[in-house]
């Protein structure tokens, strides 16, 4: 009886492992890719905060710039991705958000050499 | 059927049991960075075109500094003692019919001016950006608008001319102001011209603008 009561709770414990295991590869994190749409899951705003960049005369990116990031985002983790056509990653970077009075506006350098005329999309996230 | 009977010995097993999903649980959260930060996250996707922005051009006499000269066919930058001709080229992105807003930006930019003839040189133009407020349609050379040092390019002599502008256009969208350029001898030959189509040329001043917005 005590050895059968040993192998039904390693039993037991198999399974729920398993199951955490595959719940968090079903969100897309054991292969390292993040698909998200647009959630907000707590945090300093819930709205779609508006990206554009700067260029130089070659037409590549020199910096993102964030427009009227909320002042109460201060101090969480601004972070930005470029993505092409093929919804593939050409650069990205992140920085801190800083203090500031009223709508922050946040400058991202560092992306590497990425063609304007590749960008298609922004993908942007805030951390606490 | 057997009772199952809860002893002493099984529920020390089972709180170990329990005890040790849960700390592999949070362990495996915290890997992920889940624990306890809050995530934000979405998508800003950019609509691409392209078009010519809307034109205007005008040619200031400091011999006649009162007199307007807007859109003209021909536009003529002149070295002359103490009677300098200056040309402004401007385009207006925001307007029809690109009609950008400030949020939108330039993924190329190219400028295409047409010199049909020049006079003696044939001298250097060099071609300043503008920096504040002029109208084609008022624009004199005692009203002229500021312009910077620096000149974004050169020409000299007849042709047709391409100059890459992305930046200088990139930064007239966002602004929501882009002022265009001032056309200016800085050869000095005294009496030579070099003569620019306008407005009213099918060769007037143009921009070939990709964009983003």
């Amino acid at each position: 009886m005590k050895r059968l009561t040993h192998i039904f709770g390693i039993a037991t414990a198999t399974t729920l492992f398993t199951v955490g295991v595959a719940s968090a590869a079903s969100l897309g994190f054991g292969s390292g890719k993040l698909s998200a749409g647009s959630a907000a899951v707590g945090g300093c705003t819930s709205s779609a905060l508006t990206a554009t960049r700067n260029v130089n005369n070659s037409g590549n990116v020199t910096q993102v710039t964030v427009l009227n990031v909320p002042q109460t985002c201060a101090g969480e983790t601004l972070a930005v991705t470029l993505v092409n056509s093929a919804k593939a990653s050409l650069g990205s970077a992140s920085t801190t958000v800083g203090t500031c009075t009223g709508g922050c506006t946040v400058t991202l350098t560092g992306f590497g050499t990425v063609a304007a005329s590749s960008l298609t999309a922004y993908a942007l996230s805030l951390t606490q | 059927m057997r009772r199952f009977r809860l002893t002493r010995l099984r529920l020390l097993g089972v709180v170990v049991m329990l005890g040790s999903l849960s700390f592999a649980g949070v362990a495996y959260a915290a890997s992920l960075g889940m624990t306890s930060n809050k995530l934000h996250a979405w998508n800003q996707t950019l609509t691409k075109g392209s078009c010519s922005p809307a034109q205007s051009d005008a040619e200031i006499d400091q011999a006649s500094p009162n007199t307007n000269l807007a859109n003209q066919p021909t536009e003529t930058v002149l070295s002359k003692n103490n009677a300098n001709s200056y040309v402004l080229i401007g385009f207006n992105p925001g307007a029809v019919p690109c009609s950008l807003p400030t949020t939108a930006g330039a993924d190329s930019a190219v400028l295409t001016i047409t010199v049909t003839a020049t006079f003696r040189g044939p001298d250097t133009v060099s071609a300043y950006p503008v920096t504040s407020a002029w109208n084609a349609s008022t624009v004199t050379w005692n009203n002229m608008p500021t312009f910077g040092s620096t000149p974004d390019f050169t020409f000299s002599g007849a042709g047709t001319y391409t100059f890459p502008v992305t930046a200088a256009l990139d930064a007239g969208i966002k602004s929501g102001a882009f002022n265009g350029w001032m056309l200016v001898d800085t050869t000095g030959t005294n009496n030579a011209t070099t003569t620019i189509a306008g407005h009213g040329s099918t060769q007037a001043p143009s921009i070939a603008l990709s964009y983003e917005k």
